[in-house]
């Protein structure tokens, strides 16, 4: 009964949410609508009895993506009006498409054999076990998978850096290794004049000096 | 699971070694030519295994299937994807005399990607789980999208990355419902259960067959899906499109084969009369754009369009003749593409009219460039033609009759475009009289592609047989 309900709560959450996303007409409104989606279907995961999948959603969606854009949002000047222009043409080929969408899942979900997965509901162990399980699979039933997950990591790290990074010839750099191998002798010249046979110290008049005097 | 049977994942495995290891010669040499060179070796050394001890097998117990499986099937694919990933590294390199386009590509990262993406594609060939399938369709996207925005300045390009992104993203997200709809069915994502399970059909199965086949379909741009291919191809970099055209395309096709062979054969009359109807949609609508198009790099993305209905009636006519027959037409069309893209690179031109009167200018490029052609509008004596015999004679053995009258019928219409490039290289004045100076590079992969078009089509059974072989191995 409780179940029920709290999945009946969550399931409305993220409608409500999804619609504010599409309907909204300030951007920050659609990003906490993006928000409420991400926390409700976090619900609904542990609900079912996917806690770690919950927690995830919560930290990598909320916590990161939903931060970034409201981020971006916050720094970029757009002007929301001109962003909605257009909408209106577009929305009965958007709606005939999510409706048509609809209908096929739903005479799919309802035409099929019962025995589709059984819903499982919290309180199963006294632990939560999702993370145990998790750990237990990940690097060795499915390393291939986790592995190549590292290269789309890696696709991605290499990506940002050739999409934005600018090499700048006019910047001066630090030369560490340079710096620290640098000896005195490449330095510095140490001559030891006899007394009174070095040289004469001229009479110091830089450029800078030089002009001021002049104007 | 023993050493002996991960030998049998060899190649991916070198070429993930060679990915990391590109990286550091790439980011501490900054050598183009030198980064060049050694990813060209990776992608030959990585081939080396297929070629001296070819096997069979599963890998990775999970979920009451495998994660990986090898055949001749998959080994044929890997190969043409490896030597023709090795044959695409020269469009990347540095020349003496570049385009402002050519020097924005020739960078280490370039090769890099490149390594990365055929990594991916590698993947996705030997799939068989919907978890590895996901990850290599990803693998290899990724690089695909960052690739084409490599000319960032030019906004152009930038749109042409942000829509292959894009739309290609939202592909992978219908793909992946797909996927979490047939495990919501028959609780398991890896093949060989999924192919028993799929044997009592229910509408929520079709439902799942048709998104999770939505992605391949996407990669391939069969036509409802094809509408990111001529603007993508036309905003990015010509050496990032000569890839982009030439290797996903197997890596997809290898994809789709063994979906609707392994977990989706229970399904074949669901799918089979719908890829027939997209593949006659493809040839038709490719065809009949390409001759408007006055922007060659876009004429060149809808005979793609084309030739990926072409390569669809293989797979339709579900029959070893008629995968292999795909096998061998993706072959030859990707060897033709990448020569023509690498012909467009030597020329530096961009429309139509630019290749008025090549044959005066050039008399070597322009005789290339007819083979190419040639080839690709499926003139006898090339490869085109065998490769085009072979999809239409499997079809009609497969029962679709109808399909090869539509498929000569379309191959009619996109000989025209080939026919008119013809005319005006050989039978126009040129603007300028200038001589052009090909760089070496695209001299060596314009050579080969050329020679291996008249090759492939005077003697076809030297790849036939074999594509045959490992389509037969499938059943």
């Amino acid at each position: 009964m409780i179940p029920d309900l709290l999945f009946l709560a969550f399931s409305a959450g993220i409608l409500l949410g999804a619609t504010l996303v599409i309907a909204a007409r300030n951007p920050m409104v659609g990003v906490m609508g993006m928000i409420l989606t991400f926390l409700n279907a976090a619900g609904l995961f542990i609900l079912f009895g996917a806690e770690f999948l919950g927690l995830l959603t919560i930290m990598v969606y909320v916590g990161a993506i939903a931060v970034m854009f409201l981020f971006v949002l916050m720094t970029i000047d757009i002007d929301y009006i001109k962003l909605k222009e257009g909408f209106a043409p577009y929305l009965p080929a958007g709606l005939l498409v999510v409706a048509l969408l609809a209908a096929e899942l739903i005479l799919a979900a309802a035409h099929s054999p019962a025995q589709l997965t059984p819903v499982v509901v919290v309180g199963q162990g006294p632990q939560p076990q999702n993370v145990v399980a998790l750990g237990q699979v990940l690097f060795t039933t499915y390393a291939l998978p986790f592995q190549i997950a590292g290269f789309i990591l890696l696709t991605a790290m290499v990506g940002a850096i050739v999409l934005t990074h600018r090499p700048r010839n006019d910047v001066k750099r630090q030369n560490v290794t340079a710096q620290v191998l640098r000896k005195r002798e490449d330095a510095m010249v140490l001559t030891r004049p006899k007394t009174g046979a070095g040289a004469t110290a001229k009479h110091w008049n830089p450029k800078s000096v030089a002009k001021k005097v002049k104007a | 699971m023993t050493l002996p049977t991960l030998f049998l994942l060899a190649p991916i495995l070198m070429l993930a070694v060679s990915c990391l290891l590109l990286l550091m010669v790439g980011a501490f040499t900054n050598n183009t030519r030198l980064t060049g060179t050694l990813t060209m070796l990776a992608f030959l050394l990585a081939a080396c295994p297929l070629l001296t001890h070819p096997g069979s097998g599963m890998l990775f117990a999970a979920g009451g299937g495998h994660l990986v499986s090898l055949s001749p099937f998959t080994a044929m694919a890997c190969l043409l994807t490896l030597a023709l990933a090795a044959l695409t590294t020269p469009l990347l390199f540095p020349s003496r005399i570049t385009n402002n386009e050519s020097r924005i590509t020739s960078k280490p990262e370039s090769f890099i990607l490149l390594a990365l993406s055929v990594l991916g594609m590698l993947t996705l060939i030997v799939a068989s789980d919907m978890l590895t399938l996901y990850m290599g369709l990803e693998l290899m996207s990724f690089p695909l999208y960052i690739m084409a925005a490599l000319a960032r300045d030019d906004a152009k390009s930038s749109e042409a990355g942000l829509k292959y992104f894009v739309l290609g993203g939202f592909a992978s997200g219908l793909t992946l419902y797909g996927i979490s709809l047939l495990y919501a069915a028959t609780g398991t994502t890896s093949f060989a259960p999924l192919a028993t399970a799929l044997a009592a059909p229910a509408p929520i199965l079709t439902v799942g067959l048709v998104l999770t086949l939505l992605g391949a379909l996407f990669k391939l741009s069969m036509v409802p899906f094809h509408m990111w291919t001529p603007d993508v191809y036309e905003g990015a970099p010509t050496p990032i499109t000569a890839i982009m055209a030439a290797l996903p395309k197997i890596a997809a096709f290898a994809l789709l084969i063994r979906l609707t062979m392994g977990p989706f054969l229970a399904l074949a009359h669901t799918w089979q009369p719908a890829l027939a109807m997209l593949a006659a949609i493809s040839m038709l609508a490719g065809a009949t754009m390409a001759i408007v198009q006055t922007n060659l790099k876009r004429l060149l993305a809808y005979s793609t369009i084309a030739n990926v209905g072409f390569i669809a009636t293989g797979v339709v006519a579900a029959n070893p003749a008629g995968q292999g027959g795909a096998l061998f037409y993706l072959a030859v069309y990707a060897l033709t593409t990448l020569g023509l893209f690498a012909a467009l690179l030597a020329t530096g031109a961009t429309q139509t009219a630019h290749l008025k009167g090549l044959a005066t200018r050039s008399p070597l490029l322009a005789a290339l460039m007819l083979i190419l052609l040639f080839s690709l509008a499926g003139v006898p004596p090339f490869a085109g033609f065998m490769a085009k015999f072979g999809v239409f004679l499997a079809a009609i053995q497969g029962g679709y009759t109808n399909l090869a009258i539509v498929g000569v019928l379309a191959s009619v219409i996109a000989a025209f475009y080939s026919l008119w490039l013809i005319k005006l290289m050989y039978f126009e004045q040129p603007a300028s009289a200038t001589a052009l100076e090909i760089p070496a590079p695209l001299q060596i992969v314009l050579a080969v592609t050329a020679a291996l078009s008249l090759i492939l089509g005077l003697l076809p059974t030297l790849l036939s047989t074999l594509t045959l072989a490992a389509a037969t191995a499938l059943y």
